[in-house]
């Protein structure tokens, strides 16, 4: 675990409000797939985290999509900007079987990009939800002879919500699930019980610490920030 | 009598159980390891969300979770006492006879130096609050304690208004050292639903330098340890002008990790 500033040397502007960003870190994390960083900028008393897309050495790249302050004036900094971090964070997703399912909503894809890269004997079928037609850019990143694309633009998240309901899961061995906190509780009750399922609740510590982020599980506590953020549905005492 | 070195420590709540900083920190940072609130049973804690930011600080919403005493005793301890630090054990009873039974689990954990008694959690629906609005049973508390232990006992409170009247009790009775002060309590709308919980950071400093000010103002005899909104040096030099000796860092921790560091290399041992 670090906490150290880096700079900023690349943000490219993907879609309309998705950008990404590249971070000198000057040192190699080594990240596991799923795993982030905890940003720190602009004043704000809580980091606030990101993915880790790609690592390229030093360099990692995130996806950044602008939601509010934080996330509109990170992606505003000029090149050589230095900001802190603090990662990586989180226990990471584990290992693919031969035959597995990705669910994404919006940028929740980049949970699973180490994931397809570093398991290229496994099969990945990847259904990436996307609130404009322009975001579909970013199956670009997943062009791996691993994966079976199915985009689809879902501007109200209800063709997301639907696919629960409707989808047969029984023929995958394991299921990773990245979409907003809204959407994977109004579908609880379709998520299958083995499914991974990335929650989201606010970083406090981002270290496990302060236990702002807790949830209550059949094996006790867990912290998103340190046992998280992808858990396994069927611990999941209520969401 | 209380000493520790350097004179900042973390406040609870924010520091975990005291280890899980060992990576990232360097512990002589600190002059101790100050645990979260420990009960006579564990706690599960209050339902997700429980952290709400604001623009000049944080209100949390735990809801007390840990361990309970006894797996602290038997599991935690023995990390901590790896540390080769001095700890302080924040106590939460919801009943005299619960510090009582905290107490007298943990005495014999020479690496605990003090008891920090936390009187002001708002975030339960019971105990928490209701020891400094009844004051009699305060002061009941306050004369049974150091009958338990010979540890030294810090007690924490919220900086009310009133602060003198939750004050004075527990010096009467023989209190020696006051952190002043825990979170306050507030309402707040999540969505469409209210929560309660309580408010720190910059906010809360306003509060607890008047709540310093008031007590040092009435009493010389107390050692104050000042926490409330503390991000810089310059933050202590104020609670120390006020009259504090020690001082609590807990929300600045969030938003840098590096804060003991920046404020030992600030000109701290100047101060």
């Amino acid at each position: 675990m670090l906490y150290i500033k880096c700079r900023i040397i690349k943000s490219a502007r993907l879609t309309g409000n998705i950008s990404l960003l590249r971070l000198d870190l000057g040192v190699r994390l080594n990240a596991e797939a799923g795993q982030f960083l905890n940003f720190y900028f602009n004043g704000a008393i809580l980091p606030r985290p990101f993915t880790i897309f790609e690592e390229h050495d030093e360099f990692v790249d995130v996806l950044v999509k602008n939601r509010g302050e934080f996330s509109n004036k990170l992606c505003e900094l000029s090149l050589a900007s230095e900001i802190y971090i603090l990662g990586p964070s989180g226990s990471g997703l584990p290992s693919p079987s031969l035959d597995n399912c990705l669910i994404s909503g919006g940028i929740g894809l980049a949970s699973f990009k180490k994931l397809v890269d570093y398991n290229e004997t496994s099969k990945f079928e990847l259904f990436s939800f996307f609130s404009e037609k322009e975001e579909l850019k970013l199956m670009e990143y997943f062009r791996g002879s691993n994966i079976l694309q199915n985009a689809v633009i879902d501007d109200n998240r209800d063709k997301m919500i639907k696919f629960f309901k409707q989808k047969d899961f029984s023929r995958y061995e394991k299921i990773y699930i990245c979409v907003p906190k809204q959407v994977y509780k109004s579908v609880w009750d379709y998520i299958p019980s083995s499914a991974m399922v990335s929650f989201d609740e606010r970083i406090g510590c981002g270290l496990g610490s302060c236990l702002g982020c807790t949830i209550i599980t059949k094996s006790g506590q867990k912290k998103i920030c340190k046992d998280g953020p992808f858990l396994q549905k069927g611990e999941i005492l209520y969401v | 009598m209380f000493n520790v070195t350097p004179p900042i420590l973390p406040a609870s709540g924010t520091f975990g159980y005291g280890y899980e900083y060992c990576d990232l920190l360097d512990y002589n940072t600190l002059g101790a390891v100050v645990t979260k609130g420990i009960t006579r049973y564990a706690r599960a804690g209050n339902k997700q969300p429980r952290l709400f930011e604001i623009k000049d600080g944080l209100i949390n919403s735990v809801g007390l979770e840990n361990v309970g005493v006894d797996f602290f005793a038997s599991d935690i301890m023995p990390k901590l006492a790896r540390l080769n630090k001095k700890i302080i054990v924040n106590v939460a009873g919801f009943s005299i006879s619960e510090f009582d039974y905290i107490l007298r689990k943990l005495n014999k954990f020479t690496e605990i130096t003090a008891y920090e008694i936390n009187l002001s959690c708002p975030n339960v629906t019971e105990g928490g609050i209701s020891w400094q609005t009844d004051l009699g049973r305060l002061n009941k508390l306050a004369y049974s304690l150091p009958k338990v232990t010979k540890k030294i006992l810090l007690y924490k409170i919220s900086p009310f208004h009133n602060i003198l009247n939750i004050v004075t009790p527990l010096r009467d009775a023989g209190a020696k050292y006051m952190t002043i002060g825990n979170t306050l309590p507030v309402l707040y709308f999540e969505g469409q639903d209210k929560k309660r919980g309580g408010i720190s950071g910059h906010v809360l400093k306003y509060f607890a330098q008047l709540a310093v000010d008031k007590v040092r103002e009435k009493f010389d005899d107390l050692t104050i340890i000042a926490c409330g909104g503390i991000k810089s040096i310059e933050d202590i030099r104020k609670y120390k002008s006020l009259g504090a000796e020690y001082f609590e860092i807990g929300t600045a921790l969030f938003s840098n990790p590096a804060i003991f560091k920046m404020i030992n290399e600030g000109g701290l041992s100047e101060i």
